[in-house]
């Protein structure tokens, strides 16, 4: 399966369905903006014969809806760390679908999750192999795969 | 019947347990550990029925777990619940001993058919 948007898509979708019960709207990677508020990123490492990252970025209501659904829990008790756990666990879950859809032999990192106000992150020596925007109850989210260049 | 979910995300050894009450395995009692160190020693301590781990995970990996069972002779049936699903990675549970590997995502009745075939 190439890595384009559509397999992007299809892997988000059936992790949040089967994962959190979430049913998830595509819209365009570039309606997901920080726009300065508070705001999660995750993303997992694959290395081997083909190298490169798998990122899902949200803003903090959006991350603190899906905890709450991965944990049981009422929509306002997630707590950071529980959040920082939810989210990196979905880049884990994205990573290795992304992973499983490449030829060769490749490993793939635990996840790295930051936080922040108006939180961009780039990938240096790196480029956007795809990239897709989501969109359900609470707002936006994206995920983008990119691959090492030099 | 006591069950060890092994993950390093308290958020998926929450869902893991929670697939299992769905798949009919309510009864049993379900016992966590963050890593395969951890989930190590509690196997030496409580030799649980049934182990299900996560594979990628800091101070031990679920395969490094699975290899230091056998080779200590315990043959906790073992499962693995993970992201890394690709042959490859089967083919090195499976030549480890485990009985099946699970991938992520799953529902409820991956884990009850995976729990199933295996006999369990």
């Amino acid at each position: 399966m190439p890595i384009d948007e559509q397999c992007i898509r299809e892997i988000v979708g059936d992790i949040w369905s089967s994962m959190l019960q979430v049913e998830l709207t595509h819209v365009p990677a570039s309606a997901h903006q920080p726009n300065g508020g508070a705001h999660f990123s995750a993303h997992v490492a694959i290395t081997g014969e083909w190298d490169g990252a798998v990122e899902v970025s949200c803003g903090e209501a959006l991350a603190r809806a899906f905890t709450a659904a991965m944990f049981g829990m009422a929509p306002e008790e997630p707590g950071a760390e529980e959040i920082r756990d939810a989210i990196g666990e979905l880049a884990n879950m994205a990573g290795g679908s992304v992973k499983a859809a490449i030829p060769g032999d490749n490993a793939l990192s635990l996840p790295t999750v930051s936080q922040g106000v108006g939180l961009r992150t780039s990938f240096p020596g790196s480029r956007v192999v795809a990239e897709a925007g989501f969109a359900c109850d609470g707002g936006t989210f994206a995920v983008t795969v990119v691959e090492k260049t030099s | 019947m006591q069950i060890l979910i092994v993950d390093d995300s308290k958020a998926m050894r929450m869902i893991v347990g929670r697939g299992l009450r769905q798949a009919g395995y309510g009864g049993s009692e379900i016992v966590e550990a963050e890593n395969g160190a951890m989930a190590l020693e509690k196997i030496r301590q409580r030799r649980p029925d049934l182990v299900l781990s996560d594979w990628n995970m800091p101070e031990m990996t679920g395969i490094e777990l699975l290899r230091a069972l056998r080779a200590e002779g315990i043959d906790v049936p073992f499962g693995f619940v993970t992201s890394e699903s690709t042959p490859q990675m089967r083919q090195t549970a499976r030549e480890a001993g485990a009985l099946f590997l699970i991938a992520k995502p799953f529902t409820a009745d991956d884990i009850g058919d995976a729990l199933s075939k295996a006999g369990v």
